[in-house]
């Protein structure tokens, strides 16, 4: 666990980096209360592991591996206690406020897609949709790089399949 | 779509993100004098408060031999398997909040993930090796007198073992994850709070594997 200086880098960091909390808590989230409590959950886990924490490594790559571990943890917990409640409603939110109505039309069918991805699947098209590379993305999910770009191209496929059907 | 479009699309949510999502890191302090809001320590909670009541039922089995002075074989040696059970069950979850206390969430996703899939399944194996005390709850009450001298005990009671014995047998051989979508296992398990997650954690191993062959 951390304490004084080290609380005040972590924090630093944390702000800095707050995008990524925010995304991950807007894929794996159905809600603004769900999305808080998951924010909650992911600060309080980044400050108990940043003891573990080694430099060496790059911050963001260790920040993504415990925000998504604790969303899917987290994301399955409320599954099992049937806490989740369909995605596509409260990020019509997102969609709503985009004027373009072409934009608006393709952010919902981005997020309905996502929303139909299994968790892991999620992780992966969200550090994708990140533009992380592909050794990356190997080092969070903890699989080959040759697999990550399998699953990549093949979910592009679904993405795209999905698109023609809703046109 | 193309890459580039789906792209864009996204980096344009950053500042929608932005406005309505606050990050509340005031909340640390809170969280660090109140660690009982984090929602994922909740297992280990409750594991913690089943070990107590495993403990203070181990204690009163201790008590019933202690107080029984050796006087009935029966009774000592059926009481003390049963503590012997109780014991490795406590030890077993002692062994989980450990696990569950020490886990690395800055391990890869992969990793994580199955560990924590893993750790509820387990529960299935330590049910599984309780379930062998069973017969024992049906022979504290034998004395030698009626053992060996009461036709009509004999008949009842050795009956009794006997199906407790069966019914024991049949269980630790199906209590297993390859019926885990059988009715009975799912009615057999759903006992308690922790055992509504074990399917659902059993399917999300079967997914963890197929994600990572590719």
């Amino acid at each position: 666990m951390t304490t004084g200086n080290n609380n005040e880098t972590l924090l630093t960091l944390i702000e800095e980096n707050r995008r990524i909390i925010f995304k991950i808590c807007n894929v794996y989230c159905k809600n603004k209360h769900d999305r808080e409590d998951l924010q909650q959950e992911i600060i309080y886990q980044l400050w108990r592991s940043y003891a573990r924490y080694k430099p060496e490594y790059r911050f963001t790559t260790w920040m993504y591996r415990v925000a998504l571990n604790i969303a899917i943890s987290f994301y399955r917990k409320a599954k099992t206690g049937n806490a989740i409640i369909t995605l596509a409603d409260e990020h019509e939110e997102v969609a709503a406020e985009y004027n373009d109505g072409q934009a608006e039309k393709n952010i919902r069918m981005l997020y309905q897609f996502i929303d139909g991805l299994k968790e892991l699947d999620k992780a992966l098209m969200l550090l994708y949709l990140e533009e992380k590379s592909y050794s990356e993305i190997a080092e969070i999910l903890g699989i080959t790089e040759t697999n990550v770009a399998t699953k990549i191209s093949r979910t592009k496929e679904k993405l795209k399949q999905q698109l023609n059907t809703f046109k | 779509m193309e890459d580039k479009l789906l792209k864009e699309l996204w980096k344009a949510q950053d500042e929608k993100l932005e406005k309505s999502l606050q990050l509340n890191l005031h909340l640390l302090d809170t969280l660090q004098k109140d660690k009982a809001k984090s929602k994922l320590d909740k297992l280990a909670r409750f594991k913690s408060i089943v070990v107590f009541l495993g403990l203070v039922w181990c204690a009163f089995l201790g008590v019933l031999i202690w107080g029984n002075d050796f006087k009935n074989m029966y009774f000592e040696v059926s009481v003390i398997i049963i503590l012997l059970f109780n014991l490795y069950a406590c030890i077993a979850y002692i062994q989980q909040i450990i696990f569950i206390k020490r886990l690395d969430y800055s391990d890869s996703i992969i990793n994580t993930q199955k560990k924590l899939a893993d750790l509820q399944v387990s529960t299935i194996t330590i049910t599984r090796n309780l379930l062998l005390q069973t017969p024992f709850y049906s022979t504290w009450f034998y004395t030698h007198k009626l053992v060996m001298h009461d036709s009509h005990f004999q008949l009842i009671s050795f009956t009794a073992t006997f199906i407790f014995i069966l019914a024991t047998i049949w269980l630790y051989k199906n209590v297993s994850i390859k019926n885990m979508h059988k009715k009975w296992f799912l009615a057999f398990m759903n006992v308690g709070p922790e055992y509504k997650s074990i399917t659902e954690a059993m399917d999300f191993l079967a997914e963890i594997e197929e994600f990572k062959k590719g």
